[in-house]
């Protein structure tokens, strides 16, 4: 089973989510500017999920459109 | 047996054989459950049935309403709303009000509105319009106005053009034209078309629009009002009923209304609100709570969640290219497997895993449109839902192979164009039937059919032994009417020995859909025909033919192979359905109880149904006509002696083997269209001259022909009854009459016709004589056994079977 990058975008954040948790893998986590953003791998794309870490609520859950992106989140992740 | 009855037997049959097959009828253990894990026969399992959408049942505010009402008020107020209601009613009216923004009347159940709605808001004057699809709940209450003789049509699912082509019609005639139809449709998940409704409704004032929301209500539209008001606030014309037991999750029924004094006048004399009990304060607590739920932005979320999971339930579906037959946006999904046996296989298959699925089944869907019937709800993860998926692809191909169904047959059962990217297995019934070695032969006439072969399984049996059959060929075809030209079908099945398993003959005809109604439908249907005379008429192809009565299957049930022989044939037979294109298929003539056979035929989507008794007389061992007398009870003797030997020397008899004469052969023909015209019960189109004239010279039949000669009364010289007869081996068939009706009571002509035939085949030195349906009292009064008889009926397009079910006969005072 395999979902494409247009498929995915059909789905609420909330249900992004949820098929990050359960058909992703966690690739690396980082802070900037007070957002938490992690990165995870679905199927053969990208998602950056952007939480806001006050109100703890998911801001955006989109995939990454550029290789370069992902390096850069690669090299100043903490994990 | 009615037919009514033989309808349920019916349904008994199917859904008994799911209960057999531990897939129906099931229970939930008593062990405490939560949201989509339920035990079943104490084996955990997830439950993709439910139609509680929003999973609102476990919402901790509801449950807790609901335990505060009981503590309240009791576990019920057991008074009718006619005289003291609970104060919760007015504050859950006053709640629902807000969410439709119209009139609402509270009802124990949505079938109960219905019965509290249809008699009140239909007149006499008015004409009813059901889809064919809309719910159950709604034909059971248009039953009641049925009986008053209110107007009732059907129109196919959601073909608006065709509604308005029904309006234009009943618009001059009837005072409202009631729409009745269903918001989402149960078992496709499809749903009406409300903007083309309320543009009709716009446009034709008589128009009006009982719509059933009961599976769009809570997921759709503004407070959840349903599907049927999410784009448009109700119409003036437009009376809705939704359910508030399915996403709602309390249970309960809602009438909504746009005007306030109709919805007062229901909620006054609509007879379950006067005299059923009130709904549980346990109930109505739940549906404050709920209501308020509804009525919060909450509700949103719970919608959006809801619609993910369906997005993704259907992305799935398509992912692992399951046949899916429901429509994209729904939260009820239907994949098809065509033949009840593959359901059967695959709702087991997936109880097995752990899933639990609906078996969509007769007589909610077409026999042979069965399919593996799903819901999604808020409370299912994605993990869940892709493993039900995945399992139910694992188990699709392996149940097909078991039960010999291919995935071309499946989308051809549902007249769905099969995907390009799946590819056409190889039929694995073939490679299954070389190993048995069985070969099936198919000729198009009995020229081509080994005679002796042929006879040897049918003759004496019936008029289709081998010359029978040749004479029927001759008589219908080439003829100018439709329905005298049939097509003929020979089909055998033989093992690798040469030995004949099954055999059968078919005839593809056209059929007065009538032909086993009462004769007072078939006599409105007849009206109607002066018109236009194939008005509910279908191509049917039959085992045997309109025109011979017996045994028409061979089947050698000590073979091992019969069942795949059958197997064979069945595939034969819808094969030729659509080359034919014949709406329905029966299999008729069947008369032993078989409840192997039966299942069987169900697997294969076919359902039972009664036919008229058939009669034989089998005691013919008697020398002289004294002796008959004496084998007869004592009614039957006096019968004999007061109403047929009376009279017996006023007829002069004689019999014609053979004659040429088309003045002669004329006149038979007029007697028989005599019979013809009276002969609602078994309602035919009449039998071609041409016929007659074959039969006339043909030396396997012959033709008693009785004249009145009683000097003491003026009759004619004419003849005043015939019939025409076939001598097969030991058996007298005696198959048509024609009668002169003006003296039949007086000299009762028919009951000496059917006496001379006794006496003719005695004089023959026969054994048997068939004497088909119809006429049972006569006939047994002669001592004539009659036979209870079953076809097997297949249905391609049940919609003039439900139109004729819809047909209205005042009920009898």
């Amino acid at each position: 089973m395999k979902i494409t990058i247009g498929e995915y975008c059909q789905f609420s954040i909330q249900a992004r989510v949820q098929l990050l948790h359960s058909f992703g893998q966690y690739i690396c986590f980082t802070i900037i500017e007070r957002k938490g953003i992690i990165l995870f791998k679905l199927f053969d794309f990208y998602v950056e999920v952007i939480k806001d870490l006050y109100n703890h609520t998911i801001l955006q859950a989109n995939p990454i459109p550029c290789n370069s992106m992902i390096t850069f989140y690669k090299k100043i992740s903490f994990f | 047996m009615s037919k009514q009855n033989s309808f349920y037997n019916t349904v008994d049959q199917i859904v008994s054989y799911g209960v057999e097959k531990g897939i129906l009828h099931l229970y939930t253990s008593n062990q405490s459950f939560n949201g989509i894990h339920i035990l079943l026969n104490g084996k955990p399992v997830l439950n993709f049935g439910s139609c509680s959408y929003l999973g609102l049942e476990f919402d901790p505010r509801i449950k807790e309403a609901a335990k505060q009402a009981i503590d309240k008020y009791g576990t019920q107020f057991s008074e009718s709303r006619a005289y003291v209601s609970l104060g919760l009613y007015k504050e859950l009216e006053y709640l629902l009000e807000n969410i439709f923004d119209a009139y609402c009347v509270i009802t124990p159940t949505t079938t109960l509105g219905h019965i509290a709605n249809i008699p009140v808001l239909v007149d006499d004057a008015d004409a009813i319009i059901m889809d064919q699809q809309v719910h159950n709940s709604v034909q059971t209450a248009v039953q009641l106005v049925k009986a008053r003789g209110v107007h009732i049509e059907l129109v196919r699912h959601n073909r608006m053009d065709l509604l308005e082509e029904r309006i234009i019609a009943l618009r001059g005639k009837y005072k409202k034209i009631w729409y009745m139809a269903d918001g989402i449709y149960s078992m496709f998940g499809d749903s009406s078309p409300v903007e083309k409704i309320y543009a009709l409704m716009n446009q034709y004032p008589e128009l009006y629009y009982y719509v059933d929301d009961a599976h769009g209500m809570s997921i759709h539209g503004k407070n959840g009002r349903g599907f049927v008001l999410s784009n448009q606030t109700i119409h003036s014309k437009m009376v809705m009923a939704t359910s508030l037991n399915k996403a709602f999750a309390t249970g309960g029924g809602v009438l909504v209304y746009a005007d306030k004094e109709l919805a007062r006048k229901i909620g006054t004399v609509g007879g379950p609100l006067l005299s059923s009990g009130p709904m549980q304060p346990s109930a109505l607590g739940a549906a404050i709570a709920s209501a308020q739920i509804h009525l919060s932005n909450e509700i949103i979320h719970m919608q959006e969640q809801l619609k993910d999971n369906i997005r993704f339930t259907r992305l799935m579906l398509e992912k692992y290219k399951l046949p899916i037959i429901s429509e994209a946006g729904a939260a009820i999904f239907f994949v098809g497997v065509s033949m009840p046996k593959l359901g059967h296989n695959i709702v087991k298959r997936m109880l097995d895993a752990g899933f639990y699925v609906n078996l969509g089944i007769f007589p909610t869907v077409p026999m042979k449109q069965t399919g593996i019937r799903f819901t999604i709800t808020r409370l299912h993860t994605f993990i869940e839902i892709e493993k039900m998926i995945v399992t139910l692809a694992t188990v699709f191909p392996i149940a097909m192979m078991e039960e010999n169904i291919s995935l071309p047959e499946i989308y051809k059962a549902f007249k769905v164009p099969m995907p390009e990217e799946i590819l056409l297995d190889k039929s694995v019934t073939s490679v299954i039937r070389q190993a048995l070695d069985l070969q099936l032969y198919h000729y198009t006439s009995i020229q081509e059919v080994n005679k002796s072969e042929w006879n040897q399984l049918f003759e004496g049996k019936g008029t289709f032994d081998w010359e029978g059959l040749n004479l029927l060929e001759s008589s219908f075809t080439e003829n100018k009417l439709p329905e005298d030209n049939w097509l003929f079908d020979y089909l055998t099945v033989k093992d690798f020995h040469g030995n004949i398993i099954a055999s059968t003959f078919l005839t593809t005809a056209l059929w007065k859909d009538d032909m086993l109604s009462a004769r007072e439908v078939s006599g409105k249907i007849e009206e109607q025909r002066k018109n236009d005379p194939y008005y509910l008429t279908s191509k049917v192809i039959c085992s045997g033919s309109l025109l011979t009565e017996g045994e028409h299957f061979f089947i050698n049930k000590n073979s091992p192979s019969w069942k795949d022989a059958m197997q064979l044939i069945f595939e034969k037979i819808y094969f030729l359905q659509e080359r034919h294109n014949a709406n329905h298929i029966v299999l008729r003539d069947f008369n032993k109880e078989d409840l192997e056979f039966d299942n069987l035929m169900v697997d294969n989507g076919f359902f039972k149904i009664s036919m008229p008794d058939s009669h034989s007389i089998t005691s013919l061992s008697w020398q002289h006509p004294q002796d008959f007398y004496n084998t007869l009870s004592v009614n039957g003797r006096n019968h004999l002696r007061k109403k047929v030997l009376r009279n017996s020397n006023k007829f002069k008899v004689e019999v014609i083997t053979i004659s040429d004469w088309k003045e002669e052969i004329d006149y038979w023909y007029k007697l028989y269209l005599n019979v013809k015209k009276k002969s609602l019960e078994l309602n035919t189109f009449a039998l071609p001259l041409k016929l007659f004239n074959q039969l006339a010279k043909n030396d396997n039949w012959e033709m008693l022909q009785l004249t009145l000669n009683d000097p003491t009364i003026e009759t004619s010289d004419n003849p005043c009854c015939v019939i025409f007869s076939c001598k097969s081996k030991d058996t007298y068939i005696p198959m048509i009459i024609g009668l002169d009706y003006k003296y039949n009571e007086e000299f009762g002509i028919y009951r000496q016709a059917l006496y001379q035939i006794l006496l003719r085949a005695k004089k023959l030195n026969k054994h048997t004589i068939l004497l088909g349906f119809a006429a049972t009292i006569e006939k047994q009064k002669l001592g004539a056994k009659p036979l209870p008889t079953f076809a097997y009926m297949h249905l391609k397009d049940s919609f003039n079977a439900a139109v004729l079910s819809s047909i209205s006969i005042p009920a009898k005072i």
